[in-house]
């Protein structure tokens, strides 16, 4: 029987062992993510601040610059991974809460600069959303606004702001723009919206959507 | 709710895994010894016992000769092997299929009213003239050289029982291939519990006796329509040793549709259930053994596992299919537009979960393959057969342990058939 318990105890550190690898490989993957979207966030930081320098010298960016549709994607896919994150369950997890913090701000940034820049030809429609995380309506909203931003690149620029997220640049831009509950809430040329809008609402709101042709989706 | 269902989740993974793992450290004390027990000839005759083997019929006319042919087809002295053919009051023509082996040297016929197979059993052993009683039941037939190789193992004077490894007879419906793989991790599990003493079913196609153990122990009696496990559970708690002879191949009839599967593991499930709880003292009480200590607690748990793990996918499912219908009113068939970044690693699902759920299956892949090279069947696993075992088995599985679960709260008796 005394070789026995040792072949019980030889199987519980195996399978520990397993265990704490299991749990390594998958918390590893996890900081990938992490560093995935802080890389992101670096390069979206930097096509800013050398919009934003450009700005500064010469008084007027590159309307291109300044309306690519690369740096609305990047902003999208980040806000994907985010979201991501989220809905695995990393909601509470500081690191992803600076992030988000980190990406609201990178947003209200691009958001300040375009609408400075009011020599450009065609410049897109500004969407401002607010949303809050157990919100029913948020998550229908927010896949309108998906679909939305994923066919018009070129015509809308979309920013979500977490109504929750403790940055105060939030909480200003929510009463520059007297938003109130209910949630969703967003802000379309200046003019504020309550409550759900389907994909024919939105185009109704903004009618470059509704005349230019569907784009090819990457 | 999501942490505890992730730590439940984990828990239930790494008892599997502990399970596992401690069967496979047995494996790899033992493999010297389990794979020369098959490479071991069987050609000495010298000195083998005599051995009655009872094969009890109900309602078998179709099933009986091949059965009886196998038997008589057995290498084995024909002094030594007395065939008991007991008819326990069939209503079809068992009993003229029978008739035609009346004055047999070797086989002697009883007709009884019916009674039951522990009934047909009992009257078998009080019958039987030699140290050996066995079981072959009417559905399953034995390959010539598994009577010799299940013998073998009584020259150990304290084996009183001998379990042999059973394989499907037939593997034609998708029900039936997953059965095959089923039977080969059976096989495996047994030889392990063998070299454990920690058998738990002295299966009714060809496990053999020695007659003294029930003039000890006592007879069969009515055991929840599984007198096989509680024989076994009978004789480990008092001590008693059970040795498995995978070597010695048994092919018994299994069920080819889902509903029949369904029925016949609604009753093994249920028995298993109930004369647990018949003797649940044996329950985390390592003075039985490895059996009582950690075997059917293990048993017992991996049976909750599934519960648990079921209610949670359906749970998911339902969320799933809330959340679809709840998205579908937002974008409608537009939905089908949105381009979905999942071929993303970023996107994959990676959670402890998955990994230690991938080892555990792994684990299980070697059972399969180690089970096979342990008892040479007719036939051949083909990955198909995983595939069909893997997808199938976790598939319904859960509605027969379920119900088993269900009749035994409720105490309600399940059919034979």
């Amino acid at each position: 029987m005394q070789k026995d318990w040792k072949k019980y105890a030889l199987a519980l550190a195996i399978t520990a062992a397993i265990f704490i690898t299991a749990i390594s490989i998958s918390s590893l993957i996890d900081n990938k993510r992490v560093d995935e979207i802080r890389s992101m966030q670096d390069s979206i930081s930097l096509s800013i601040l050398s919009s934003e320098t450009q700005f500064n010298l010469l008084k007027q960016a590159s309307c291109d610059d300044l309306f690519s549709s690369e740096l609305g994607k990047e902003l999208g896919d980040m806000s994907d991974r985010l979201s991501y994150m989220e809905s695995a369950g990393r909601g509470e997890d500081p690191d992803i809460i600076i992030l988000k913090q980190y990406y609201s701000l990178l947003e209200i940034k691009d958001y300040i600069l375009i609408s400075s820049a009011n020599k450009c030809k065609h410049p897109p429609t500004i969407v401002l959303y607010f949303y809050r995380a157990d919100c029913p309506d948020c998550d229908k909203q927010g896949d309108v606004l998906t679909y939305i931003r994923q066919h018009y690149p070129d015509n809308i620029r979309i920013y979500s702001f977490d109504y929750d997220l403790n940055v105060s640049a939030i909480k200003t831009l929510a009463t520059l723009y007297k938003i109130k509950e209910p949630l969703p809430a967003f802000v379309v040329s200046g003019k504020t919206y309550n409550g759900f809008h389907s994909v024919e609402d939105m185009q109704t709101l903004v009618p470059q959507l509704a005349t230019t042709s569907v784009e090819k989706v990457k | 709710m999501d942490s505890v269902r992730d730590i439940a989740t984990l828990t239930a993974l790494f008892f599997s895994l502990y399970f596992e793992i401690f069967m496979l450290i047995t494996y790899l004390e033992r493999r010297k010894i389990l794979h020369e027990r098959v490479r071991l000839p069987t050609d000495t005759h010298a000195g083998l016992p005599g051995v009655t083997i009872i094969v009890p019929c109900y309602n078998e006319e179709n099933t009986l000769t091949k059965t009886v042919e196998s038997l008589l087809n057995v290498d084995y002295p024909k002094d030594k092997l007395h065939i008991l053919a007991i008819n326990d009051g069939s209503t079809d023509d068992t009993a003229l299929v029978l008739k035609k082996y009346i004055g047999h040297p070797q086989i002697k016929v009883i007709n009884k009213e019916n009674g039951g197979k522990h009934t047909v059993l009992n009257l078998g052993i009080a019958r039987a003239t030699t140290d050996f009683v066995g079981c072959l039941d009417a559905d399953s037939y034995a390959k010539p050289d598994a009577l010799i190789r299940l013998m073998r193992r009584f020259e150990n004077p304290l084996v009183m029982a001998v379990v042999p490894s059973l394989h499907v007879s037939s593997a034609e419906t998708l029900i039936q291939k997953m059965q095959l793989v089923e039977y080969v991790i059976g096989t495996f599990l047994r030889s392990i519990l063998g070299e454990l003493n920690a058998l738990y079913v002295t299966p009714g196609p060809f496990s053999i006796f020695r007659k003294s153990v029930f003039e000890t122990i006592g007879y069969y009696k009515q055991a929840h329509n599984t007198e096989d496990m509680e024989m076994a559970l009978r004789m480990q708690s008092h001590g008693l040793m059970i040795a498995s002879a995978h070597d010695a191949v048994v092919y018994t009839s299994s069920p080819r549709t889902p509903k029949t599967l369904y029925r016949q593991r609604v009753r093994w499930v249920s028995g298993f259930l109930n004369n647990v709880r018949d003797y649940r003292h044996m329950l985390f009480r390592f003075r039985y053994g490895h059996i009582g200590g950690f075997i059917l607690p293990m048993m017992l748990l991996s049976t909750a596992t599934v519960l648990f793990v079921v209610s949670m996918f359906a749970y998911d499912i339902f969320l799933i299919t809330k959340e679809t219908v709840f998205r579908f009113e937002a974008l409608n068939t537009k939905i089908f537009e949105l381009s979905h970044p999942i071929w993303n690693w970023f996107f994959f699902y990676t959670s402890p979960a998955l990994f230690a759920g991938a080892a555990v299956f792994f684990v299980l892949l070697c059972f399969i393959i180690i089970g096979a090279t342990l008892s040479k069947s007719n036939y051949r696993l083909t990955t198909f057969d995983i595939a069909c075992y893997a997808f199938l088995y976790s598939l319904i599985a859960p509605f027969w342990i379920i119900r088993s679960l269900a009749n035994v709260a409720l105490r309600k008796q399940s059919a034979w058939r």
